[in-house]
């Protein structure tokens, strides 16, 4: 079955913290080549795998993974600091 | 130690592993050549493809791995491969099926159960097991 393409910031995340593929890929517990499909969005992952990304970044599963094309975080950072 | 291939120099491969086998065997029967001579050049030409696309490049390993080896991508991955391959096997055993129950009735030639027979057991010996891995080898992509 295949889904909808989701979209992620996984590239950005993984640089910004200066992590490679393969780091990333055995914090998760996956081959760095399927780090690499999910940051070119080939590949949608599980729930579970998804969790475990996010908990790598600290990061809440909705900045980290989207149905809808993601901003800049920088671009997002702007609009909730805009917010009252 | 590992070793990684281009998807054209695995794609090339695939096709001399898969296809080694029968050309060297159809060559072999025009040529008149001993059914023993064939059959050891047949295997040869599988045997160093085989070498080139398998050795240190885990992809054997890929495609015939239990699944908590794979990580989930993976798994799915190789399933995909499993169902092309039984897809692919069912064809070829339909196909020649089909060609047996003809080939008496049109007068089309069948292979002599003896020499040629064990041709054919050695085709589908090195073709089977290989194909999983062969077709991973085929669609995965450089990174």
């Amino acid at each position: 079955m295949k889904g909808d393409k989701i979209y992620n910031r996984l590239s950005v995340l993984r640089e910004e913290r200066g992590l490679s593929r393969k780091e990333l890929a055995d914090k998760v517990g996956v081959n760095f080549q399927t780090i690499g499909y999910l940051e070119r969005g080939e590949y949608n992952p599980s729930l579970d795998l998804a969790l475990d990304l996010c908990a790598v970044f600290g990061l809440p599963v909705e900045l980290v993974f989207s149905r809808q094309p993601l901003r800049p975080l920088s671009e997002e950072l702007h609009t909730l600091k805009q917010t009252p | 130690m590992s070793r990684s291939l281009t998807l054209p120099q695995r794609r090339t491969a695939v096709v001399v592993q898969l296809l080694s086998y029968p050309l060297v065997a159809l060559l072999g029967h025009w040529l008149a050549l001993p059914g023993a001579l064939t059959l050891l050049a047949g295997l040869f030409g599988y045997a160093v493809a085989s070498f080139y696309l398998y050795w240190g490049t885990g992809l054997w390993h890929y495609g015939n791995a239990p699944d908590p080896e794979l990580d989930e991508r993976q798994v799915q991955v190789r399933n995909h491969a499993y169902r092309l391959a039984y897809v692919t096997v069912s064809a070829l055993v339909i196909l020649l099926l089909a060609y047996a129950i003809a080939a008496p009735i049109r007068g089309w030639a069948t292979p002599d159960i003896g020499e040629q027979g064990s041709g054919l057991l050695w085709a589908a010996l090195v073709f089977l097991p290989s194909l999983p891995s062969a077709l991973l080898a085929w669609n995965e992509v450089d990174l």
